[in-house]
């Protein structure tokens, strides 16, 4: 090989710096022929040549003299043939996902919508990410470490991380991501969650360093919750930038987003798809038939009530698993009939949680009375109670109810909220309590009725976070800012207050173990089922893994067309 | 909903043609004996509206099953002889919902149109007698209500209002206040004009004297029909707005409420969406033809072609 | 009639005005906040406090009106709370896809209906009359959005003709354009067929029972001219009237079968900013929807001024 520009970008190559295709592109910008470039690299299908000016572009042509054949070289580099086939399927793969929602925007610091952060972890993923055991794992960063206190964090980034505008994503550009992030003006949605850090700070080129005021345990979970990296000199809401393994081209509203395959992604031959349709369709009905049409590779539900016929049919393949939704009763603990904890519990025995599952999810899901399924680590068996009228007739006669009542339940209007309601709505009339259901606009019901704690009895739903401190201290402590149900109790604040702070893992599991006791035993949520994530994905897709938390990871996904 | 405004074009028309609208009681009863018999299809808008009136009515005696009753071991089942239009998603039987739900679509035209005429015609009356500045100040806020969709105007007042089955009522009156006020205001500006009006005027009568005791009666038919075409469009309007979940609250079984639910369950279960559905179009259908009938029977001209 | 017009255009400015004012207040008096619902569950207060300053919010509502109003007359529609984007981005990127549903409806409609219902006038009373009115009334009876669910069933879930929903852009692929606005099209276009179908046959036997018509028969024209050339023209200008007027509530109809179908135009993107309470997307797709069918009528207006100069002195 001659020529010290080939020898470099050769070099390169081997080392996995630059992609294929680059080296290819580079190669014969540099006056080497097709052929000889191509088994240079391991591969021989012209085609592969007509991607991306970009990267020819980014080697300048030299002297034309240095072009050579060199045959030696070659011989060096025996061809995988299964490589070679794989690289001319990849070129063409184009990968179909039917997701239900579209997001607003795009916006990386205010990834609001979670429909926003599917896209987020798959363009433009953070330090760490939420795995598919619920772990968190190396993203960009490849390693971290805290000191014993938690008040140090030290993360290292992965080498040769490249944004999608070419432009190298070093420890100073995460570190503007993090002050744009904690800055009070920028609006982002994520800067409540650094309250607690101090400073951020680029040791060097790849090691940045937080330091905290006070010791947060959930840090890491925070770092993994659509905290975007991204190019804040090329800060774009609808097509933003970052380094993951799919770059964003362009957003066909009210249709889909189109992802492209970064070629300067930082894990070698990854990913394996050329382009991403992410298409919206807001029905799973019409996500099934799409399927069945192959016109879509995965979707993202079916529907719930043709899940065992489907399953039967095998004709593609679905999987369910738990997921990290939860859907609940709420009870207003400060005002109203149910601020008498005797009450709560007298419409605790009165539900029926199996025929509420069966209703809303045709049994796709499991009923729980914690917001945490038996997988997750944070899971502590407690009894739940038991359909038992007698009793709950009981504690409303001792509450001074025993004559019943009537009331208004307002349920928001997504599915299945009606039909929860209307079966718990049967199960109360047993008892005395007659509800009459008021199902409301979301938009109104949310800020209006559910933050405003305006219902002293109502169905809602979450999404909940990894961490245990970010699910319940916002729920339950009495600052929080999600405590609709106004609820107080100063064993559980003291509780929730030590154990964002406890980095032991063990005390921490105690501590939570403790606060979901007093959540069952209190009962200012009635936790009633935790739905299962049920994707669909067809026959002829390899490498794809369902989500707990309907994160779609599409680099390891092959699809046969 | 945009064939609401067809019958408002044809005012357009008539206003150009300059119809006439006079006709004395007795003809008007002889008129009805032989029109009913001559015109089929008025009988068969008449025959449906009638049973519609009677199936609600009725509902409570009649309907094979409690339409809140659930029964999960059978979700939407297929049509059978136990449930003739099958079940909906919770296994309460389709026939029953439907029959009750008769109840509501009707309840809505009347208390909707009800609205619309109480307030519109007057308006229009008002507007069409005086001329001038206050019938050009009405008639814009009229054209202003009428600039929006009547499907947008309503789930904006519904939005203020709440969703419920008693504002849906009341948004679709609103929204049909302008129609009305223009089918009154039309041929009231004809009217007034006449000799008898110039005549009473004469003698001294107060405004509302006038308006009430000799244009009133004599616009009373066109009124009439516009009424029973509105509510068709109420039904439909209420359907529209009740499929989009902005009408009553579950469980109250409301024809649109019921196609929304069943909407995700066509593939397996056509039923869920097919009855409800044809219950509304049947009802629409019943009005339209009375409607049109009625039409025919007061406009002396359709009855020359 | 210059002065006419004139008149006309003024009336028509202070509708427009009215209008705005209307849906300024209306919006806001809508229950919900667009900014909670922004935040969503990662609500917190002082990200609120920044986001309210921000758009604006927190500033009287007659000083929001006039600035939203001063943007406006300057061709600025301001940013959607939303999605961040131009408003008048977002709203050109939607006109196309609303103006192609509406124009294959109104093909559908005006190809069935005007045929229908002159033949039906021709041929009054007669069997003919009574099968295209009869279908008529059934189109105008079915509720569109039950249509489009029977539509869907048949075409799209069991003989799997048509995809169930979606849109193509014409430019990418003009044959998937095609496939997803059948369906569309035709749950507005049947009920505006039977409208329209109604409206030609009674303005068709209007015209036919004219005095210059029977004349032309007396003189022993051919039935051909008679129909085709002098009935049919004269009644073809209330037609048109008509379906001018329905232009305008196809946007209306278009809401619910956009939603319906997944369809990006105008009505879905309406829906979107209503329940999202984005303001100045709402205000402005209102005042979109209301010029349009404010100069639709206008039109309509002022031909019927051209043809019958007694309305000018109305």
């Amino acid at each position: 090989m001659s020529g010290p520009k080939l020898q470099r970008l050769f070099e390169r190559y081997q080392q996995g710096k630059i992609s294929r295709r680059t080296f290819l592109n580079g190669a014969m910008a540099l006056g080497m022929t097709a052929t000889t470039a191509m088994l240079l690299a391991g591969c021989d299908d012209p085609d592969d040549l007509d991607a991306d000016d970009d990267d020819i572009a980014a080697v300048e042509p030299d002297d034309e003299d240095d072009a050579v054949d060199d045959d030696d070289e070659v011989e060096d580099e025996p061809d995988d043939p299964d490589d070679v086939d794989d690289e001319v399927d990849d070129d063409a793969m184009v990968i179909n996902l039917g997701v239900a929602e579209e997001p607003p925007d795009l916006d990386p610091h205010n990834l609001t919508a979670a429909a926003a952060g599917l896209i987020g972890f798959v363009a433009m993923p953070g330090l760490v990410w939420l795995d598919f055991d619920l772990g968190l794992s190396p993203m960009i960063a490849e390693d971290w470490e805290s000191d014993d206190e938690g008040l140090v964090w030290t993360f290292t980034l992965r080498e040769n991380l490249v944004f999608h505008n070419g432009k190298p994503c070093d420890a100073n550009e995460v570190v503007r991501n993090f002050e744009n992030i904690m800055d009070p003006e920028s609006g982002s949605m994520l800067t409540p969650d650094f309250e607690q850090v101090e400073s951020v700070e680029a040791i060097d080129d790849r090691t940045i360093e937080f330091r905290l005021s006070e010791p947060f345990a959930p840090f890491l979970a925070v770092l993994s919750h659509r905290c975007a990296i991204t190019d804040m000199d090329d800060y774009d809401t609808t097509t933003p930038v970052g380094c993951g393994p799919f770059k964003i081209v362009s957003w066909d509203r009210g249709s889909q987003v189109t992802l492209e395959r970064h070629d300067e992604y930082w894990e070698d031959d990854l990913p394996h798809a050329a382009r991403v349709n992410w298409r919206f369709l807001p029905d799973a009905d019409v996500r099934l038939t799409s399927m069945r049409a192959e016109e879509i590779d995965i979707t993202y539900s079916v529907p719930d009530h043709m899940l065992e016929d489907l399953m039967e049919a095998g004709d593609f393949e679905i999987n369910p698993i738990s997921g990290l939704t939860h859907q609940y009763l709420a009870f207003n603990c400060s005002e109203g009939h149910f601020a008498d904890v005797r009450m709560r519990k007298a419409v605790a025995h009165a539900i029926d949680k199996e025929a509420i599952l069966e209703a809303a999810l045709w049994g796709n899901g499991q009923i729980s009375n914690i917001p945490h399924p038996p997988e997750s680590p944070w899971y502590v068996e407690i009894p739940d109670y038991e359909r038992d009228l007698d009793r709950a007739r009981e504690l409303m006669e001792e509450a001074g109810y025993g004559d019943g009542f009537s009331l208004d339940m307002p349920i928001p209007d997504w599915t299945p909220s009606s039909e929860v309601a209307e079966i718990v709505q049967a199960d109360l009339a047993e008892i005395g309590i007659d509800l009459r259901i008021v199902q409301t606009e979301w938009a109104t019901y949310w800020p209006d009725i559910y933050l405003q704690s305006d219902f002293e009895f109502t169905f809602m739903g979450y999404s909940a976070r990894v961490d245990p401190d970010q699910t319940f201290y916002p729920r339950y402590h009495s600052e929080g800012v999600h405590n609709a149900t106004v609820y107080e109790n100063e064993e559980l604040d003291e509780l929730l207050e030590r154990g964002r702070v406890t980095i032991d893992e063990d005390e921490r599991k105690e501590i939570y173990d403790r606060v979901q006791e007093i959540l069952v035993d209190e009962l200012p949520w009635l936790w009633l089922y935790i739905p299962n994530v049920t994707m669909g994905w067809a026959n002829y897709v390899e490498g794809f893994q369902q989500h707990p938390a309907y994160h779609v990871y599409l680099k390891d996904v092959r699809v046969e067309s | 909903m945009a064939q609401t405004r067809e019958s408002e074009a044809l005012s357009k028309t008539h206003q150009m043609t300059g119809a006439e609208f006079e006709y004395t009681w007795n003809e008007w009863f002889r008129r009805q004996i032989t029109f009913w018999r001559n015109n089929k299809m008025a009988l068969v808008g008449l025959i449906i509206v009638t049973t519609v009136v009677v199936v609600a009515i009725l509902a409570p005696v009649i309907a094979p099953h409690d339409p809140f009753e659930r029964n999960m071991a059978n979700r939407i089942a297929s049509p059978s002889m136990e449930h003739p239009f099958g079940t909906d998603s919770i296994g309460r039987d389709t026939l029953s919902r439907v029959m009750y739900g008769a109840r509501i679509s009707l309840m809505v035209g009347f208390i909707s149109v009800g609205i619309a005429t109480i307030i519109g015609v007057p308006l229009g009356l008002l507007a069409g007698y005086s001329g001038g500045r206050v019938d050009s100040f009405i008639m814009r806020i009229m054209d202003t209500l009428i600039t929006f969709p009547d499907i947008v105007l309503a789930i904006a007042i519904l939005a203020i209002l709440g969703p419920s089955i008693f504002n849906a009522m009341i948004a679709i009156g609103i929204v049909y206040i302008p129609i009305f006020a223009r089918t009154a205001r039309a041929p009231t500006m004809g009217e007034s004009n006449r000799e008898y009006v110039e005549a009473a005027r004469a003698l001294g009568s107060s405004v509302s004297r006038v308006v009430f005791r000799h244009v009133a009666p004599n616009i009373l038919s066109i009124v009439i029909v516009r009424i029973t075409v509105s509510f068709s469009y109420a039904i439909l309007a209420e359907a529209a707005l009740s499929f989009l979940g902005l009408s009553a609250s579950p469980p109250t079984p409301t024809w649109g409420r019921m196609l929304n639910e069943g909407r995700g369950f066509m593939e397996l279960a056509p039923s869920v969406a097919i009855f409800p559905g044809l219950a509304i179009a049947i009802t629409v259908l019943g009005f339209n033809l009375l409607g049109d009938g009625l039409r025919d029977l007061f406009d002396p001209r359709q009855r020359k072609a | 009639m210059l002065r006419y017009i004139i008149r006309r255009l003024i009336q028509a400015v202070g509708v427009l005005i009215l209008v705005s004012i209307l849906v300024f207040f209306l919006v806001r008096l809508i229950p919900g906040d667009p900014i909670r619902l922004l935040l969503g569950e990662d609500l917190s207060p002082t990200v609120e406090q920044q986001l309210i300053q921000k758009w604006g919010l927190d500033a009287p509502l007659y000083e929001q009106y006039f600035l939203w109003m001063f943007n406006i007359v300057q061709g600025d529609f301001g940013q959607s709370i939303r999605t961040q984007e131009q408003i008048a981005s977002l709203i050109g990127s939607r006109i196309l896809p609303t103006m192609m549903l509406s124009a294959g409806a109104m093909l559908i409609a005006v190809c069935v209906g005007i045929p229908a219902g002159v033949v039906a006038a021709y041929k009054a009373k007669t069997g003919w009359d009574h099968i295209a009115m009869f279908f008529a009334l059934i189109g105008l009876c079915v509720p569109h959005f039950w249509l489009a669910l029977l539509l869907m069933l048949a075409f799209s879930l069991n003989l799997g003709w048509f995809p169930v929903s979606g849109y193509t852009s014409p430019f990418v692929d003009p044959v998937g354009a095609l496939r997803h606005l059948i369906l569309p099209c035709l749950a507005l276009g049947i009920g505006l067929a039977a409208s329209i179908s109604r409206m030609t046959r009674s303005t068709m036997l209007d015209v036919l029972s004219q005095d210059y018509i029977r004349t032309a028969r007396a003189k022993g024209l051919s039935e051909r001219v008679t129909v085709f050339g002098h009935a049919l023209k004269n009644a073809m200008l209330p037609t048109i009237t008509v379906i001018g007027l329905q232009l305008g509530f196809l946007l209306g109809g278009a809401v619910v079968i956009e939603e319906l179908f997944s369809y990006p135009g105008i009505g879905q993107l309406l829906i979107f900013a209503i329940s999202n309470r984005d303001y100045p997307l709402v205000q402005s797709v209102v005042l979109v929807f209301a010029s349009v069918f404010v100069m639709i009528n206008l039109l309509v207006d002022i031909s019927y001024a051209y043809f019958d100069p007694r309305i000018r002195y109305e």
